[in-house]
């Protein structure tokens, strides 16, 4: 035992051991280590926008390459074709396109109420499938704050879950650890959806639950937006839509399966809601 | 050792891993864990010790800008270096098997630790759905990963290294 201490880089390890475990500990359940966090995220999220922005040509390439339908590949031909016009035609139409989707994004805004929002770019996620957690350009300089709700122009993206100087962290609503608060828009029944957890295939799916058990008339295709109770999220933001509805054997209820209306996969663009008058 | 192609590959991984395998999306949610795969081959190559610094730093820098919980994968990736580093100087550096079964073997390691934390999260992932659909596939494709990085390290970087050893030795 004596012997191990006298040796250095044992101890050193023995430390770092322990100290990654304290700071697992921490950040897993109050997030209380911020000024680390801070520090280094400042250096880093400038040159990590920069290849986040960069790597979307590139993964547009990939993307063509694994997915060599004759759609894909048809659209791949006509997309190199219409790159060959000019480069300046090209970046216009990508300056439209971002236009168009902070378009959509406020529009959207205006109509789920009268709220004060900052705009965000993606510029990371978490690898791997056991926690689904999305890096944004916007922190607490802007105004975000940890329990902050965020959305797309399509709906709702999940919560800020840490905070840097510039940048935070959002949580997904389809990350299997978190729950919602939903309404179905034409039945009107509260319920809940979860993240399933799903490797299988890329697209995400939520599960819905705690739906009254004289409830039949769900069916495919229904619109899911959040309820509002909690005051976590504010009502009315859409979540998705029903796919499939079945019977949950254990508690003889009904589940369904619902389809986010986010493209996590392509998502690049978010506004966090920095207030709506809800319980933040 | 080239520190300049060194510091290069590994902000390569880093950029690999955190970004561009999200935006590639390989069949379902599959993916090499590139960083880990080069942290073990440094192992094997330099040792335990720099390979575990290595480890600690680059693994500190993903939890804390990109993933929930601070400090697993920093930890998971520093005893991966170690790992490697066990196999250095004990086997000739043209081996290809040694380092990419460690990292097959430390990639499966680093799964299950986080699978653990994502069951304390409250997750319920199916385990054996998951094995075969994600763990299994990720695990094989860090392994080969790791050959290739391997194969680089030893061609760029052992021969320098070999060079600074032996003059430590004169």
């Amino acid at each position: 035992m004596k012997k191990s201490f006298s040796n250095k880089p044992v101890l050193i390890m023995v430390i770092a051991i322990v100290l990654l475990l304290v700071l697992a500990f921490f950040s897993a359940s109050s997030r209380t280590i911020p000024w680390l966090e801070n520090a280094v995220g400042v250096v880093v999220r400038p040159v990590q926008t920069f290849a986040f922005k960069a790597s979307n040509g590139i993964a547009g390439f990939f993307r063509n390459l694994f997915n060599a339908t004759d759609a894909d590949l048809e659209n791949a031909r006509l997309k190199q074709e219409l790159a060959q016009y000019t480069q300046a035609k090209l970046d216009l139409d990508e300056l439209k396109k971002e236009n168009e989707r902070l378009r959509a994004m406020l529009n959207y805004a205006g109509s789920i109420g009268d709220y004060e929002f900052v705009t965000a770019r993606v510029i990371g996620k978490s690898s791997g499938v056991w926690f689904d957690v999305i890096t944004i350009n916007a922190g607490r300089s802007s105004g975000v704050e940890v329990g902050m709700p965020v959305i797309s122009g399509d709906g709702l993206v999940g919560r800020v879950t840490d905070v840097g100087l510039n940048w935070c962290k959002v949580t997904a609503i389809i990350d299997s650890s978190v729950t919602v608060a939903v309404t179905v828009e034409r039945t009107r029944d509260n319920c809940m959806v979860r993240g399933i957890f799903n490797t299988a295939s890329k697209s995400s799916e939520l599960e819905l639950y705690y739906l009254p058990t004289d409830l039949t008339d769900l069916v495919p295709g229904d619109v899911i937006m959040t309820s509002g109770i909690g005051g976590i999220y504010p009502k009315g933001i859409k979540v998705g839509s029903v796919e499939e509805v079945m019977l949950d054997t254990d508690t003889s209820g009904i589940n369904a399966i619902v389809s986010p209306s986010v493209d996590f996969l392509h998502l690049e663009e978010v506004m966090v809601i920095t207030d709506f008058g809800g319980a933040l | 050792m080239r520190k300049w192609l060194l510091v290069l590959s590994l902000v390569l991984a880093f950029y690999l891993d955190t970004v561009f395998f999200n935006l590639i999306g390989l069949y379902g949610k599959m993916r090499p864990d590139v960083m880990l795969a080069a942290v073990v081959s440094l192992g094997v190559l330099m040792g335990p010790a720099p390979a575990a610094a290595v480890g600690f730093g680059i693994g500190l820098l993903a939890d804390i800008f990109f993933n929930k919980i601070v400090g697993l994968t920093s930890l998971t990736y520093m005893l991966s270096g170690v790992a490697g580093g066990l196999f250095f100087h004990k086997f000739y550096a043209d081996n290809l098997v040694i380092p990419t079964a460690t990292a097959v073997a430390c990639a499966f390691v680093k799964e299950h630790i986080l699978l653990f934390a994502s069951l304390l999260a409250g997750a319920r992932p199916p385990y054996f759905l998951t094995f075969a659909t994600y763990i299994l596939p990720s695990i094989l494709l860090t392994g080969g990963v790791c050959l290739l990085i391997h194969l680089f390290f030893k061609k760029n970087l052992y021969r320098q290294l070999w060079r600074q050893e032996a003059i430590k030795l004169e």
